[in-house]
């Protein structure tokens, strides 16, 4: 926070605000407790401000509630610690005339803020009596608007366009009474409305009349442009994908409410061990994975589990076998490591391809996960291992070499196994199911992207269309989820505990889009209400790093899967993204087959790769239009 | 045009006690440059005042703003910034193009990374808006004795193609706060020049009445 030069005036103010910070630290969790208040000052007007009282970080010094906000596992912090204790715990000024809306959750107790350019400033904890004072205090100062979606939601309308939009319809004289309530009401109503052609026809009025000017709009362009540097095809087809949004909406897929999928203990060494015959066999596979799915692995168990989830190990070999097995693997390891320790230096100046690999692999090694213990400190053998074990990849796999996000991959394991060899074969396990993420052409990334919006558009329907209406529609606010698997999204302890639930397959393929999906729908009012656009959204979703709650966020996935297997007419090509049987037509079951089969080859393309797609022509009498328009390459 | 900056105006004045006449301006900024050379570390220093020695790789692209002042004007800084590494190069004309400003970023300790950056001013030169005003950073100079790029020699390239320069340390803050103010300053704040935009996304350049710039956040 910059400091004034001027003395503000205090309007109001609450001691004991607990605030998680915002550093990058994966490893443990810390938190502050200060004061928030609101003041006013002559130069930048009123705030909202916060600065801390104390620094902690045992967060289990604190009370129970807090805690329990908080992602499990935390470790100390390294004791080595540089001057992080003081960044930690900053300073933080909002001015209200940033304030786009505020998010309370926990009874009351717990206060998310947002700005306007999509600024999150996640969780004040209100240790101390709630947030009722604060709010109310703040309503004395700005007005507000409860989110009719979302109780927890609140809006600071935006002034200048609220005064533009009121002014504007009164000067139409269409409505006699109270015109701005009705031109608000019928704002916030919007969304609601099944009638496509109104809120087409409506946003065309507020577009008019929030001045856009009449030449593409910034983030346009800038999502164009995302779309055309994304794709094969040059030519535009927005009006195409326009004319199919719009069509989606009566012929969607009907979804069954969602139904609770409560989350379970984690797999335990005695569980563990009663799965094994007395050769060390693993019995039963189909039942383990699903108790590891339902509440991952106990911590001490990890390293033993992951072998077997990560393909290093099969699940029907014996302790004989693995023995045998791992000093194959030894030597194999060490013979590629080899490759690469003995390239001279000379030989390297005359190699750039690998010199090129070598650099980006030390620019990245000195950076990956440092805030962990394991990584900490200067001189950090650790990172010797991390650097060896990437280089050795190199060798395994030359021609995809290293690109940046391996490291984030790496890291967990190997602070897992601790051993170079063990993590090397479990991350090449990693890198087999998501190596397509890495590809020179970025063609993996490209269709997890359409999938995903694929899944969302069944799933989470206005705002599939809200975020094409915003340049959005290409999901590329998603990249890094998807990149690294959510590793920058969580703490350490968090994202073990969700790859392993996510290396079980279960319940279907790509339930990392459902995650997606489940984490969406938790934001869908914020993202939609604050009106957010392009860069808004994807200033949003970035600042959602390390307060995605794991559990609670799965089972909605999980919800989000049994809605889709049980919806009437899901499209088909979201019934293959989750490895549901197409179904066909499903309104005719008298058509030819080989209308059927056409159709059936249509999809399969989809997960070709994108390449294959462009000459795929769409009937929208099948009524599977939201695929279709997932389908449209030119929309990413 | 003038009826958005009305609209802009009103929005930031309306918290604001009455004041002097003042404009807004909005642009965007890319920063360019290869991996790990210290574009997040320049931004996060500019935007936020902090620096982490191994601050972490970015991984698609994070957006930032931050406002500074001058003299009667306030400039809005919308700032991409990207991932370095030539894998992810696809994304990069999304985010120059449209871009009012590019700060090219080299890592002073690195002749390669000066290479890499000179082919991003040329990439910026042949395929940017015309008038983009681009600033070439050399980073990292609290390692001067690990120096490998020669001061005159990336100031007379500097020269040579009409860029700003600056060497800068994220870690020091040296130059960080000059070389976006620099910027800021070579920038055109009046609606002519501001309505010759080739990409359509105009300058947000506005009049208010009753508008106080903001001391807060700039002239520092």
């Amino acid at each position: 926070m910059d400091d004034l030069n001027e003395e503000g005036a205090e309007l109001y103010s609450h001691h004991g605000v607990v605030v998680k910070s915002q550093s990058q630290n994966r490893d443990d969790d810390f938190q502050c407790s200060g004061t928030l208040s609101i003041v006013e000052y002559c130069s930048i007007g009123k705030c909202i401000e916060w600065k801390p009282t104390e620094v902690s970080v045992d967060s289990e010094t604190h009370d129970q509630e807090w805690a329990m906000v908080n992602a499990v596992g935390r470790r100390n912090l390294p004791s080595n610690g540089n001057n992080e204790g003081q960044n930690r715990c900053r300073s933080v000024r909002i001015e209200l005339a940033d304030l786009k809306s505020f998010y309370i959750t926990r009874n009351m107790q717990r206060v998310t803020l947002m700005q306007r350019d999509g600024t999150t400033h996640s969780a004040f904890f209100f240790q101390h009596g709630n947030a009722d004072c604060f709010v109310a205090a703040l309503k004395g100062n700005i007005k507000t608007i409860r989110s009719r979606k979302d109780k927890h939601l609140f809006i600071v309308p935006d002034q200048p366009e609220s005064q533009a939009l009121n002014r504007s319809f009164a000067e139409l004289d269409l409505y006699t009474e109270n015109t701005s309530d009705f031109v608000w009401r019928f704002v916030k109503n919007l969304p609601h409305r099944p009638y496509e052609s109104a809120l087409e026809a409506f946003c065309k009025v507020t577009d008019l009349l929030l001045f856009r000017p009449p030449e593409q709009r910034r983030e346009e362009e800038v999502a164009e442009l995302l779309n055309r540097s994304l794709t094969l095809d040059e030519s535009p087809a927005n009006v195409a994908v326009e004319e199919y949004a719009v069509i989606q909406l009566g012929n969607g897929p009907i979804l069954p409410p969602r139904p609770p999928a409560p989350r379970g203990p984690p797999l335990t060494v005695e569980q563990w061990t009663r799965f094994q015959d007395k050769d060390g066999r693993i019995l039963e596979v189909e039942t383990l994975k699903d108790i590891i799915f339902r509440g991952g692995v106990e911590p001490h168990l990890r390293y033993e589990v992951w072998k077997f989830l990560l393909g290093y190990f099969p699940w029907d070999s014996t302790h004989a076998d693995r023995q045998k097995l791992r000093k194959q693997k030894v030597e194999e390891y060490f013979q590629m490591k080899l490759q690469w320790r003995s390239v001279t230096p000379g030989q390297e100046q005359r190699f750039s391809d690998f010199r090129e690999r070598k650099s980006l692999v030390e620019k990245d090694v000195t950076r990956t996960d440092r805030t962990v213990q394991f990584f900490a400190g200067e001189n950090n053998k650790n990172l010797q291992t991390l650097s060896d074990i990437l280089m050795t990849y190199v060798m395994y796999n030359f021609d995809l070499g290293y690109v940046q996000g391996m490291s984030d991959l790496l890291s967990p394991i190997l602070c897992l196994m601790t051993d170079e060899v063990d993590a090397f074969w479990c991350f090449v396990g990693f890198m087999d199911k998501v190596c397509s993420n890495f590809e020179l052409d970025q063609a993996g990334m490209k269709q997890q992207l359409q999938q995903l919006y694929c899944l969302l558009s069944v799933t989470l329907p206005d705002l599939a269309t809200y975020l094409e209406k915003h340049d959005s529609g290409n999901m590329f606010f998603c990249f890094r989820w998807l990149l690294v698997l959510f590793k920058r999204e969580f703490l350490h302890q968090d994202i073990m505990r969700l790859w392993e639930v996510l290396w079980t397959d279960l319940p279907c393929p790509n339930f990392h889009l459902l995650f997606c999906v489940a984490i969406l729908d938790s934001q869908q009012h914020i993202l939609t209400e604050n009106n957010y656009g392009f860069t808004e959204i994807l200033k949003h979703i970035n600042d959602l790093s390390l307060n995605i709650e794991l559990d609670s966020t799965v089972s909605k996935a999980e919800g989000i899967f049994h809605q889709l297997t049980s919806a009437v007419k899901l499209p088909d090509v979201a019934r293959k993204i989750i490895g549901l049987d197409p179904l066909g037509d499903p309104d005719g079951e008298d058509k030819n087959d080989s209308a059927q089969a056409t159709n059936v080859d249509r999809g399969l393309k989809v997960e070709e790769g994108p390449e294959s797609l462009e000459t795929v022509t769409y009937e929208p009498s099948t009524g599977e239009v939201s695929f279709e328009r997932s389908l449209n390459l030119n929309y990413l | 045009m003038t009826n958005l900056g009305s609209a802009m105006a009103n929005r930031s004045g309306a918290q604001r006690p009455n004041g002097t006449q003042g404009k807004i301006c909005q642009f965007k900024l890319v920063l360019l440059g290869e991996s790990a050379v210290g574009k997040s570390s320049l931004v996060l220093r500019f935007v936020k005042g902090q620096f982490h020695e191994y601050q972490e790789s970015t991984i698609g692209a994070a957006f930032l703003t931050q406002t500074v002042c001058l003299d009667d004007t306030t400039v809005k800084f919308e700032i991409w910034d990207t991932a370095g590494q030539e894998r992810y190069h696809s994304l990069a004309p999304m985010y120059y193009r449209g871009a009012q400003a590019a700060i090219v970023v080299y890592d002073i300790t690195n002749q390669d990374t000066f290479g890499r950056a000179k082919t991003w001013v040329k990439e910026l030169q042949r395929q940017a808006s015309p008038n983009i005003v681009i600033a070439l950073a050399g980073n990292k100079a609290d390692l001067a004795n690990k120096r490998m790029v020669e001061y005159d020699e990336a100031r007379g390239y500097a020269e040579e193609n009409g860029l700003l320069f600056m060497e800068t340390s994220a870690k020091t803050a040296m130059n960080v706060n000059d070389i976006f103010l620099a910027i800021a300053k070579k920038l055109p704040k009046n609606e002519q020049v501001a309505g010759a935009g080739t990409s359509g996304q105009g300058r947000r350049l506005v009049e208010s009445e009753g508008q106080q710039k903001a001391p807060g956040n700039c002239c520092k």
